[in-house]
């Protein structure tokens, strides 16, 4: 096909563009040895994080800068290692972004603040703190440690976390917890939806909490849980089998308000409330 | 001089400044340098919000009293000398352990600032802890001030999750107040509450950044 004078000249100019987008872009990576359950911090207003638990005693980030307006600083103290972007006045949110991967021992604990993320922790079994204003968090394969996430209205996702305290607060972000089970988890959000799938462990103190959104926790047969629901101004139901508990409730059992029972042995307390919200509790 | 030893003095060189050894460590060890640096910031502006809107032991008193009185708490028990940070606040971190311990520290301040101005500054009822209405108040102006220089979206975001706090804030306390015995009536305010200082802390540690 015979290429014109004018198609030619697009073709140079994304080119030059391609060519200077390059230039701009810039990628650094810093490794450090470390010891046993190492601190790895990372704090970046704008861009990804995400964190990999890998065998082994080295941390490895690597920050992918867009432009020269934002820059990197790493640094090991003892067990603790520290990414931090710097970024100069005036730089726009594009120009200031980077894009950190980070490899981390499965033991660290790791600490993610920011702006935008998205953030991402995995395979992980040292303490997770992630800290985003509007970033979407998503934690996968966690297990016997803490996870703590905080945001704005991010929405957030835990996927397999177990044996730890897990402590979600998010004001407008919806949260969706799969197979997340341990000796206190707690989810708080005040407009957030929250929806929970998995059996909630046994010996597990669980709370789910909001003000107008929904709560939907669906619940497989076997699940031992002492539950209670209850949505003072919205509605609450549940087709999941639940004997009456022999513990009494502080409230009125209102139908298509409030219910409480417990499945096989009630081994886990789960605890459900909304203010205006809709409370759904299904068997799967 | 070795880092330990340096922390110990850490209150004194902020207060009076670094002996000879101290600055000598100073100038040999980044992190202690950067500690310094960050906790003497932090303490000047803590030094300038307390200049202007220290609140009194009695305001913790009063904010103890108003949140007895919407059942956030249970009554206390008497203390020999009322603490700078009451004590069903969180407990924080030992100051000296981290830039983040002292964050959270100007955090309180600022926070013990603002609850102030409501309660004491102004002819509020006692129970006005913070702002009941989904209107902006002049506390929840100065938070989104804070992240003004932020991106729009960031400010929009920000703006309207205080809107929606405020709004369960507001529908929690009215059903406390028709329900003044109701536990869970009393845990959703509460619950309220804390996101409301979610979002303030998130605020502040950002512009403190």
């Amino acid at each position: 096909m015979a290429s014109t004078p004018a198609s030619k000249t697009v073709l140079l100019a994304l080119a030059f563009a391609a060519t200077v987008a390059l230039a701009a872009e810039s990628k650094k990576e810093f490794k450090y040895t470390v010891g046993p359950k190492p601190l790895v911090t990372i704090v970046n207003e704008y861009g990804p994080v995400t964190v990999k638990g890998v065998p082994g005693h080295q941390v490895t980030i690597t920050a992918t800068t867009h432009s020269d307006k934002v820059d990197v600083d790493s640094s090991q103290a003892g067990n603790r290692t520290e990414a931090r972007t710097h970024t100069q006045d005036g730089a726009s949110p594009d120009e200031a972004r980077v894009d950190y991967e980070v490899s981390v021992p499965m033991d660290a604990s790791v600490s993610v603040r920011g702006s935008t993320g998205p953030y991402s922790a995995e395979r992980l079994r040292g303490d997770v703190i992630l800290e985003g204003d509007l970033a979407k968090v998503e934690v996968r394969d966690v297990s016997d440690a803490h996870v703590h996430v905080h945001t704005v209205d991010g929405p957030i996702s835990l996927t397999n976390v177990s044996g730890g305290h897990v402590e979600i607060t998010s004001v407008g972000g919806d949260v969706e917890l799969l197979n997340v089970t341990g000796p206190k988890v707690t989810v708080n959000t005040t407009n957030g939806n929250i929806r929970y799938t998995g059996d909630f462990g046994s010996n597990g103190d669980y709370s789910l909490t909001n003000n107008f959104g929904n709560i939907d926790v669906s619940l497989p047969a076997s699940a031992s849980v002492d539950l209670t629901a209850r949505s003072m101004k919205g509605s609450a139901f549940s087709d999941f089998p639940l004997e009456q508990s022999k513990r009494r409730t502080t409230f009125p059992l209102t139908a298509g308000k409030a219910f409480a029972g417990t499945a096989n042995s009630g081994a886990s307390s789960v605890r459900l409330r909304s203010l205006s919200g809709t409370i759904r509790v299904t068997k799967r | 001089m070795k880092c330990a030893e340096f922390h110990k003095a850490l209150p004194e060189v902020l207060e009076n400044g670094a002996t000879a050894a101290e600055a000598e460590h100073l100038r040999s060890c980044r992190e202690c340098s950067g500690l310094t640096q960050d906790l003497t910031l932090i303490a000047e502006q803590a030094r300038r919000l307390a200049a202007s809107d220290e609140p009194p032991p009695q305001v913790w008193q009063r904010i103890r009293a108003a949140a007895e009185m919407e059942g956030l708490i249970e009554s206390a028990r008497p203390a020999a000398d009322p603490p700078l940070v009451p004590a069903w606040v969180p407990p924080a971190p030992t100051w000296a352990s981290s830039t983040l311990a002292a964050a959270f520290v100007l955090v309180l301040v600022f926070s013990g600032a603002l609850l102030y101005r409501n309660l004491g500054g102004h002819a509020t009822p006692a129970n006005a802890v913070v702002a009941d209405s989904p209107a902006m108040d002049a506390n929840d102006q100065k938070v989104l001030a804070s992240v003004a220089d932020r991106e729009p979206e960031v400010r929009a975001r920000y703006e309207r999750n205080l809107r929606n706090v405020n709004a369960y804030i507001r529908d929690a306390k009215h059903n406390v107040e028709t329900n003044p015995d109701d536990e869970d009536a009393r845990d959703s305010l509460r619950q309220a509450y804390e996101q409301k200082a979610m979002l303030y802390e998130m605020a502040m540690s950002h512009a403190m950044q």
